[in-house]
């Protein structure tokens, strides 16, 4: 049986302003499938989540979530429909506190305050000693597990990460390895990670692009990942 | 004794007004950082609402909590929409949008209602305090103060809509990837200013009156407390109240109402001098 697509992003174009920066993204994800996108600066790849969560208006191309196409829909309306996003930098709300922030994730959902602070706890103990305290006054690795903890609350089907290692310790990095396999297989999520660290990338993806100049240029094997020069220019076609 | 007591109920008063006063500028640009200028007009504006429902046989309470408050909120939301929410972040056309407003609701009210001023008689009668008698509508002005403090700090302390607006305020682009409206957000922050405005213009009817340019009376001190309490909205705008409502009534008392509001300015000038970021820029961080 062929599994469907949860996600399908197909030619998607977009830019800032007059520049364009996406020139036609084709890739799709599906349930428990975590699919990372891998290139050096400048490629695209946090226009492309910007892009598919609505934060930046795309010029062209579809978005397909479950069916349902998103081009059109503001991004609060995505979120709603299920797709969670962890920014580039975390985006913590620095004055509300720990709980607060995982609070806001779920606002919009009409969830239990109690209940989704209790799950947040659940799934990332290093949280409970951390809830009263303000967000701006975490670490970076807190910031990035509290950025998670915060997306997660709203319950999504598709989960978008930005550099989700960026600033952060070795032990925290294991830590969201762990976390992220077990929440796709047991949530069934669909995971889209953008990341620089190749050895992240291949210990939690399974499957993984390569994105050159606002393209998906080929799909490269996990294997082979560790001597994959992410430099080295590809031939402009689209997996 | 009396002198002491009618004091300290003077300052306590003194305190209550300006915080009244300011309090819904304190989340229009306290909270959402829009310079509205024509928050005094909204004060007016509630005046008027107030007045013309009493007049009009509306029992005084429900025109002063009900009538006022919706009256000018619907009015802000609007103002809102059509205005203020092209210009976020754009402090110099925010400041000139929201001065036309000021001119243009001066000038409608000025058409449409004369100018000369109404009012109301202030009800609750007086209270002796020995040979003296204090009205009981004073003490009614300092309760409301202090429930309209709890009840803006309940709303945005542990209501849905409080956290909404506090994170939305501090990033909109998150809040909408979070599933927040904020065009929604916005707007009811905005609408809630703006009641608050309209309850305190209603409040200060009865003892001010009301006319057209009456906004003017108000809006300067409003500014200066918000400013002097510095980023965090209420506890900010009731510390600069409690200080420059005591500075201004304790002068009063031993000198003129007019040194009364020299001292008052030059303390905010001094506080700003000393403190640039405002009370809660050095003080009570963390809170709300």
């Amino acid at each position: 049986m062929i599994e469907q697509s949860l996600f399908a992003v197909s030619e998607l174009r977009a830019g800032y302003g007059r520049v364009p920066v996406l020139d036609g993204v084709t890739f799709s994800a599906r349930q428990a499938e975590i699919v990372g996108l891998l290139g050096p600066n400048g490629m695209g790849k946090t226009t492309l989540l910007k892009t598919l969560i609505g934060v930046l208006p795309l010029s062209g191309g579809s978005i397909l979530f479950d069916g349902v196409e998103l081009r059109a829909k503001p991004a609060h309306e995505r979120a709603r429909l299920g797709i969670g996003y962890v920014p580039q930098g975390r985006e913590i709300f620095a004055g509300l506190t720990v709980r607060e922030n995982i609070a806001f994730g779920a606002a919009s959902f009409g969830r239990a305050r109690r209940a989704v602070i209790d799950r947040a706890v659940a799934d990332f103990p290093v949280l409970e000693r951390l809830l009263d305290r303000k967000g701006g006054a975490l670490s970076g690795g807190e910031q990035q597990i509290l950025a998670l903890a915060r997306a997660l609350a709203g319950d999504p089907r598709v989960l978008l990460l930005d550099e989700p290692t960026e600033g952060v310790a070795p032990a925290i990095v294991e830590d969201i390895e762990r976390q992220l396999i077990k929440l796709a297989r047991e949530r069934s999520l669909a995971v889209v990670v953008v990341e620089q660290d190749v050895d992240f990338l291949a210990t939690v993806s399974d499957r993984i692009l390569q994105m050159q100049k606002g393209r998906i240029v080929r799909e490269v094997p996990v294997a082979e990942l560790a001597e994959t020069d992410i430099f080295a220019p590809v031939s402009q076609t689209n997996s | 004794m009396e002198i002491i007591a009618l004091s300290g109920i003077n300052i306590v008063y003194a305190v209550a007004s300006l915080f009244l006063l300011a309090a819904g500028l304190s989340i229009i640009f306290g909270m959402m950082g829009v310079i509205n200028l024509a928050h005094g007009e909204f004060l007016m504006l509630g005046g008027f609402a107030f007045v013309l429902s009493v007049n009009a046989g509306i029992n005084i309470w429900i025109s002063m909590f009900v009538v006022a408050p919706l009256v000018v909120m619907v009015i802000g939301m609007v103002m809102e929409r059509l205005i203020v929410r092209h210009l976020y972040g754009r402090t110099v056309e925010t400041i000139l949008a929201t001065w036309g407003v000021s001119l243009l609701l001066i000038g409608v009210t000025s058409v449409t209602l004369g100018y000369q001023q109404l009012g109301v008689s202030a009800p609750l009668g007086s209270v002796e305090i020995g040979d003296y008698r204090v009205g009981g509508y004073t003490f009614f002005i300092i309760g409301l103060a202090f429930a309209v403090l709890a009840f803006l700090y309940a709303i945005l302390r542990w209501s849905s809509f409080g956290l909404k607006a506090r994170g939305t305020m501090q990033s909109a682009s998150t809040a909408a990837t979070l599933g927040v409206n904020v065009g929604y957000v916005y707007s009811a922050t905005f609408g809630l200013g703006a009641a608050i405005s309209g309850l305190a213009g209603a409040a200060f009817a009865p003892i001010a009156g009301v006319t057209p340019v009456s906004g003017l009376t108000y809006i300067g001190k409003a500014f200066i407390t918000v400013i002097a309490g510095g980023p965090l909205p209420l506890i900010g705008t009731s510390t600069a109240s409690l200080l420059l409502g005591f500075i201004n009534a304790a002068v009063t008392a031993i000198s003129t109402p007019v040194l009364g509001e020299i001292a008052l300015l030059a303390a905010a000038i001094l506080l700003l001098r000393l403190l640039p970021a405002g009370i809660t820029g050095r003080f009570f961080r963390g809170g709300l």
